[in-house]
């Protein structure tokens, strides 16, 4: 019960996030980096929390983006770049 | 101890390497791997195994260890995102005119005529570990790519590691694997195309990153603009709210797969398969907005 709560919310806080992406879209023509990232990172789940499935095959699913491997974060910086990179 | 760039090209992208000076021996392993991954995963080299099992569609074809673990891991991707990830596009992709490599490709190609779409046909692929074989069903063909290529720099740092080398960074057209960072840096400083990134670069201190857009790989035929990245539901060229999708995952395979589904979906969509895997990502809609996922600092 507690987790289809957890979902709710979760869906709930992703429709308002579209709709403040849309609006600032809309407005602006352009969203603004740092009040928009920090809505999406709030949704964040917490380390303890069970992740939540988007995809049917979820079994399937463990094997591929193993939860286990600390996925890296990324920050600015003002260093030249080493590499650029773009579309494949 | 500094650090040089080695550059080179190979399945059918800019292959870039950067490692400790003293280490270039060891760059010029990477670019073996590389040549090694393209001779045997190519779909525009007609005597790859790749090719040879798209050729002999519905019977068992031999192949590589090396091969059977990308097709492999191609598939687990699509059981893992239900089919979003889809490694047997190959067939359609010359249907739409992507039929030789992207350098001799015309910039306008024929009124492409098109089967009707099956979605799906992924889940008739058959893998045999035991015998080493792998069989594709009648009208379809792998299209190796993009997972390939992450796959190879997953490859390649790995084996930089266990060379000794201390610290190394491979990109592939996109694809980029790490493996410890030069001395006294905080992480790989990484310029991203399209990005109007206020400092000047991401930050990457570990783990992998790759980027999906529909702004390259383009051409034209039957006076549309195609791009390379299609959307298995329809069998079309992807064209949704999303432009460019950058990921990073602890893997470059991870990190191919998720960019790759990502940018099929809208803001919300990409956003929830970020969040759920726990990764870090920045959105650029067709609009130019942009947008910090996950873990940005």
């Amino acid at each position: 019960m507690q987790q289809r709560s957890e979902q709710e919310a979760k869906a709930a806080r992703l429709r308002r996030l579209k709709v403040l992406a849309v609006t600032a879209t809309a407005s602006t023509g352009m969203l603004i980096w740092g009040a928009v990232s920090g809505t999406i990172a709030a949704t964040t789940p917490a380390a303890t929390s069970t992740p939540q499935p988007v995809t049917r095959d979820t079994q399937a699913n463990s094997g591929f983006f193993n939860a286990q491997d600390p996925a890296p974060g990324l920050s600015q910086t003002t260093i030249t770049p080493a590499t650029r990179t773009g579309g494949s | 101890m500094s650090t040089s760039t080695f550059r080179f090209r190979s399945m059918g992208t800019d292959v870039s390497v950067l490692l400790p000076s003293t280490h270039r021996r060891e760059a010029i392993r990477v670019q073996r791997l590389f040549g090694d991954w393209d001779r045997r995963m190519s779909r525009f080299r007609r005597d790859s195994e790749l090719s040879r099992v798209n050729a002999a569609a519905g019977t068992d074809v031999e192949v590589s260890l090396i091969t059977l673990e990308v097709i492999g891991a191609a598939l687990a991707a699509a059981r893992a995102t239900d089919g979003r990830f889809d490694p047997l596009l190959g067939a359609r992709l010359c249907e739409l005119g992507y039929d030789r490599t992207f350098a001799s490709l015309p910039a306008n190609r024929a009124e492409p005529s098109l089967a009707p779409w099956r979605p799906g046909m992924w889940r008739q692929v058959r893998v045999d570990g035991a015998r080493s074989t792998v069989r594709v069903p009648v009208g379809g063909a792998l299209d190796l790519g993009g997972i390939a290529k992450g796959m190879a720099a997953d490859a390649a740092v790995a084996e930089l590691r266990a060379a000794g080398v201390p610290y190394a960074l491979v990109n592939a057209g996109g694809d980029l694997a790490t493996h410890g960072v030069p001395a006294e840096s905080p992480g790989w400083p990484v310029g991203i195309d399209n990005v109007d990134l206020a400092g000047g670069a991401a930050l990457l201190a570990h783990g992998a990153l790759a980027t999906s857009s529909t702004a390259g790989r383009s051409w034209r035929s039957g006076g549309l603009r195609r791009h390379h990245l299609l959307d298995p539901r329809t069998g079309l060229p992807v064209d949704g709210e999303l432009r460019q999708v950058t990921v990073t995952a602890a893997s470059c395979r991870q990190a191919e797969v998720a960019a790759k589904v990502a940018i099929l979906g809208d803001v919300a969509d990409a956003t929830a398969l970020v969040l759920q895997h726990r990764l870090t990502a920045l959105l650029v809609t067709r609009d130019g907005g942009q947008l910090r996922i996950g873990q940005w600092q």
